[in-house]
């Protein structure tokens, strides 16, 4: 994923200077947050199935070159062809081969985060094949040159005026605002893309190492037919999605969908298990699927592991308030909120350095985590790593070097202390900075800053008074 | 790149890391997992209206059927596709309908890539499907359905309105103790799909909406078999 042209900080000012987005963010990611809290509420012994989901994917994880050799060895034996790929590139000019040789003009795709991270549609458009995004929010993101703004609800920032204008321009039909309506423009638009198209290309959100089967939830059913109706389905699979066994799956489909939107199921729970075999009436022909490791191997190895664990239900966007104010466009990445924050830098690089920073580590996204994901803890290591490794901005270290000689020299520190107790005095209105200097700015805007006791503690300390 | 430089590269970073154990102890328990036939029933039916599927009960094979015929009545259209008649639980469907003039097409869908396509075309003209069902979950309102032969995927995908036909002594307290009977559910079709209500988005601002990609109406008819 390249780097944009703004910095992190633009970005947010972007973000905040738009009111009818924010609000639409907000009041969408607290609908799903209620969702989610009631229907875990009711979910019998949740904490138990928190636990036990948890232990499933350090078990999966902690041996994942004997799981995935097993699932591999299982898919082949379906008569499914499976393709390792090292990163990006690997995976795409796989599918584009696949897509000359099989002389694919059209392609159906399901959402899928994991083609967002390696620019799929842009590598097969590249190559003149068509690429239709058959998600419903994913597919107003295609019409309208955007980019999703939440994993699981990819036009959570658009407001529905927003999707009937781009209907109307781009679909050509009269402006509707009515949800409803919308769809039906859109169902109707997508059915002959779904029967027409060569490839089908979809994420793969758990695979079953047992059995070699692949497991696709949807809502919509965008999932179902585009592997269904295509004579090819390609699947695209981070390393890290298996579970073990079936019994595994049906834990982690039950707690993917309620963290996910409040269901207790999602509407499509599609396992496949190779392509269609001899007498059975549908059915791709083939079945394709990639396992790619794009830097994870290198998560897997590093103290940040722990965020592989990851099932992207999303429940710790729709809980993060930052995520609240900024929305998912202004973190620049495809994973956005607290679990994109761990996972840009490590997935993208230095330009994704300052996301771990803007938290303020409240916790609320590990609460709602369904495998209990210690995120705040992972945004504190990523952090420290960043100034281990010298890649904290400049003024940061700089201002922690000064902190570091002066909080170890008594002499020093009192002086600091006086002369941070001289300026209250001269600049401070009744004890408070009404207005601060240069780039603290930023904090006066809104709030006042507190001044200085004209009393340190030590000296308090000292000449105890006499009241 | 080769699968053992890929699977190398894995253990190498995995090293010889302790691996936790899977406690077994701690699986869910289910206050269903012990109930009644007609507890089960009546937590099938009320899970299954809660995500808007629309359940009809039918004390036999022949109340069904008009069950059926009812429904097909308020179509415009009197083309359906279906499972084949032995893979239905109620005798005769076909012959019924035919006699009633409706279509049934075929739903077979060739290998060859140009009649494929032409294949689809022609069922998308069809506005209802009518399948059975391999399992009911009374904890989640959810039907299984297996690809087979004689019970092709696309009849509970492609038409808007789906009708299942299920049976009081397929309905299972939960999906874990579906598995548990059944465990080689999950390999031995190529395709099993837990379909928990019609399909819905809720994309555009968080507003429900029935019916996207997949059907928008699903009736559950289920037949007392005990
Ligand atoms: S980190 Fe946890 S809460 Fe966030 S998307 Fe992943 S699984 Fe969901």
């Amino acid at each position: 994923m390249a780097a944009t042209e703004l910095s992190f900080y633009d970005r947010i000012s972007d973000a905040l200077a738009n009111p009818d987005g924010q609000l639409a963010i907000a009041a969408g990611a607290r609908a799903k947050y209620d969702n989610r809290a009631r229907a875990m509420s009711e979910f019998p012994n949740m904490e138990i199935t928190r636990d036990r989901a948890r232990s499933i994917r350090a078990h999966t994880l902690s041996q994942l070159d004997k799981f995935l050799a097993e699932f591999a060895d299982n898919v082949e034996a379906l008569g499914g062809h499976i393709f390792w790929a090292k990163d990006a590139q690997e995976c795409n000019q796989y599918i584009n081969e696949i897509a000359r040789a099989k002389d694919v003009q059209l392609v159906a795709k399901a959402k899928s985060m994991l083609t967002e991270e390696i620019s799929l549609n842009q590598s097969l458009e590249t190559s003149g094949i068509d690429v239709v995004e058959t998600d419903l929010g994913e597919f107003i993101v295609q019409l309208s040159g955007d980019k999703p703004s939440h994993i699981i609800a990819p036009i959570l920032h658009m407001t529905r005026e927003d999707v009937g204008n781009v209907f109307k321009e781009k679909l050509n039909v009269p402006f509707s605002d009515d949800p409803a309506t919308l769809n039906a423009i859109a169902r109707a638009h997508m059915r002959e893309i779904f029967l027409k198209a060569d490839m089908g290309i979809s994420g793969v959100n758990f695979g079953v190492s047992e059995s070699g089967a692949i497991c696709l939830v949807t809502n919509e059913g965008n999932g179902r037919l585009i592997s269904t109706a295509p004579r090819i389905h390609v699947a695209v699979m981070g390393m890290e999605r298996l579970v073990p066994t079936l019994a595994d799956l049906s834990i982690m489909l039950q707690l993917l969908a309620r963290s996910a939107t409040g269901q207790k199921l999602s509407v499509y729970s599609n396992i496949l298990c190779g392509p269609r075999r001899k007498n059975e009436y549908d059915g791709p022909e083939e079945l394709h699927i990639v396992i790619l490791d794009n830097g994870r191997s290198e998560i897997l190895g590093s103290t940040l592991s722990e965020i592989l664990y990851c099932i992207r239900c999303g429940a710790c966007l729709n809980a993060c308030p930052v995520f609240h104010s900024i929305g998912g466009h202004a973190y620049g990445s495809v994973y956005p909120g607290p679990v994109g924050s761990v996972l840009s830098p490590l997935l993208f690089g230095d330009p994704w350095n300052p996301l771990p920073h803007a938290s303020s580590l409240c916790g609320a996204c590990k609460e709602v985590c369904p495998v209990d994901i210690d995120l705040p803890g992972l945004l504190l290591k990523s952090r420290s790593q960043q100034i281990v490794k010298g890649k904290s901005p400049l003024w940061m270290r700089l201002s922690q070097w000064v902190y570091a000689i002066t909080s170890c020299n008594p002499i020093l520190f009192g002086l600091a202390l006086r002369s941070g107790q001289v300026v209250s005095r001269l600049l401070a209105n009744d004890g408070w900075f009404t207005t601060l200097p240069g780039p603290l700015q930023g904090w006066s805007i809104h709030r006042d800053f507190p001044a200085l006791a004209q009393k340190s503690f030590r000296q308090l300390w000292d000449k105890p008074s006499q009241d | 790149m080769k699968r053992a430089h890929f699977l190398q590269k894995v253990s190498s970073v995995i090293g010889n890391r302790t691996l936790p154990d899977q406690d077994d102890t701690s699986t869910r328990q289910n206050a269903l997992a012990t109930a009644d036939l007609q507890t089960l029933m009546n937590k099938f039916i009320e899970e299954a209206n809660a995500v808007k599927a629309e359940t009809h009960l039918a004390s036999d094979d022949e109340v069904a059927l008009e069950t059926v015929m009812q429904l097909l009545n308020n179509q415009t259209n009197n083309k359906y596709m279906s499972w084949d008649d032995g893979c239905l639980p109620i005798k005769n469907l076909e012959q019924r309908l035919d006699s009633a003039d409706y279509l049934r097409y075929q739903s077979t869908v060739p290998r060859d890539t140009a009649k494929r396509t032409r294949a689809h075309i022609k069922l998308a003209e069809v506005s209802v499907g009518i399948t059975g069902c391999n399992a009911a979950l009374a904890d989640t309102g959810s039907i299984v359905l297996e690809s087979k032969p004689g019970q092709g995927r696309l009849s509970s995908l492609l038409p808007a309105i789906h009708i299942a036909l299920i049976t009081t002594d397929q309905i299972y307290p939960t999906m874990e103790s579906y598995i548990k009977s059944q465990p080689e559910a999950g390999y031995r079709s190529s395709n099993l799909i837990v379909v928990t209500g019609p399909s819905r988005t809720a994309d555009i601002t968080q507003t429900l909406t029935l019916g996207v990609h997949g059907p928008g109406t699903l009736h559950i008819i289920i037949i007392d078999k005990v």
